[in-house]
């Protein structure tokens, strides 16, 4: 059975090459536009949130918190820029384990995914560990 | 002071000895300075807006430019031929490297000036992660100075690492089962830097054999050219050397 992955990102050239290129990966995968899709969609088979940290409307930690708030055992993966130390360890504390920041090579997105696929702490490790 | 209404006024108080023959005397003028403090304040509000604003738009740009990335990706996904696909990625490359220019001003203080070695770390991050067939087997490794340079020289020198490095990628270790790619930023005295980009690999002919003499080397030298450096290039049996002497300042 596919995994599903919930991509959140409001812009939509985005949206359509990381669904591309995750499903080419072999994943199952489901998008959303903006915080009120991404609650919709944000179902129990999901196993991985790639999540814009901004969004229109809503801030992008405090969803990823929702989202674990809801069920911590889903893990969480938020796209952003470089980031300033503050949002960086406000994701990190509400349980994000890991950060893809912007821009990034597309190349690189299902590597990133596969690490944290074989093993939270390592893959944790190395997504959080830069996360400037 | 205060004003009839208790509020505090602000005011300059000049005291100056008045020279009298009968007795001492004192020559005090007092200044309302609340027009002035308005107007002070108006401008301090002013230049936050303006920094807010120009932070937001190196946020657009580089944001923009993930997207032109990404229309690059889409297109090199739907071609099935390798070298045009190769044309597409490399442009995918270039794209970023100028979207982490763009990164690097939003996150700075003054957004005049990006830490340059802080950037060439993450182009060579972001260009690991466009290279996943070769990173496995090349090392890379990145030792800068800090260096703040204006985004006139930035970009153009970001590029040019960006086609450097790539070429090595692709062609400094061909028949081998891997080596190093070193970058260096050094600070030099007299407002100058270098950049080195150096590989322990078979060694550049100087552009003879295919492959190491298109796109990427006129750009280089194009490059080099826009930031008025000079370009040194060194290559022999032990591997290849880019260096690149330049202004820190940016263009004269």
């Amino acid at each position: 059975m596919k995994r599903r992955v919930l991509v959140v990102e409001d812009e939509p050239i985005i949206r359509m090459v990381l669904e591309e290129v995750l499903e080419e990966a072999g994943w199952e995968v489901v998008v959303a536009k903006d915080g009120q899709e991404a609650r919709a969609r944000y179902t129990p088979e999901v196993e991985l949130v790639l999540l814009d940290i901004r969004l229109p409307g809503v801030d992008g930690v405090e969803l990823a918190e929702e989202f674990l708030t809801a069920r911590p055992a889903c893990r969480v993966v938020v796209m952003s820029g470089h980031g300033t130390p503050e949002t960086v360890n406000r994701a990190l504390r509400v349980g994000v384990c890991g950060f893809l920041h912007k821009p990034f090579s597309f190349e690189d997105v299902v590597s990133l995914l596969d690490e944290l696929e074989r093993g939270p702490v390592t893959s944790s490790a190395r997504l959080a560990a830069s996360p400037f | 002071l205060s004003t009839a209404s208790d509020a505090a006024l602000p005011v300059r108080l000049s005291l100056n000895p008045l020279p009298l023959d009968t007795a001492a005397g004192v020559c005090m003028v007092v200044t309302n300075l609340t027009d002035e403090r308005r107007r002070e304040a108006s401008l301090l509000a002013s230049l936050r807006e303006k920094e807010a604003l120009l932070r937001e738009i190196h946020h657009r740009v580089k944001n923009n430019l993930q997207v032109v990335a990404g229309l690059l990706h889409l297109q090199a996904r739907r071609t099935t031929e390798p070298e045009t696909r190769g044309v597409f990625v490399r442009s995918e490359n270039r794209v970023l490297s100028m979207a982490l220019i763009h990164e690097s001003l939003y996150q700075s203080e003054d957004l005049a000036a990006v830490s340059f070695g802080t950037y060439l770390e993450k182009l060579v991050e972001q260009l690991l992660g466009a290279h996943r067939p070769e990173r496995d087997t090349i090392r890379i490794v990145v030792m800068a100075d800090e260096v703040l340079l204006p985004l006139e020289t930035a970009v153009p020198l970001g590029l040019v690492v960006n086609e450097l490095v790539t070429n090595a990628f692709k062609h400094a270790f061909t028949g081998r089962p891997g080596g190093e790619i070193r970058v260096e930023l050094i600070r030099l005295a007299e407002g100058r830097m270098r950049v080195v980009v150096e590989d322990d690999g078979v060694g550049w002919d100087g552009g003879k054999s295919a492959g190491r003499n298109t796109l990427g080397m006129q750009l280089v030298r194009t490059l080099v050219g826009q930031i008025d450096g000079e370009l040194d290039v060194r290559g022999g049996p032990g591997g290849t050397s880019f260096r690149i002497q330049a202004r820190v300042g940016g263009v004269a």
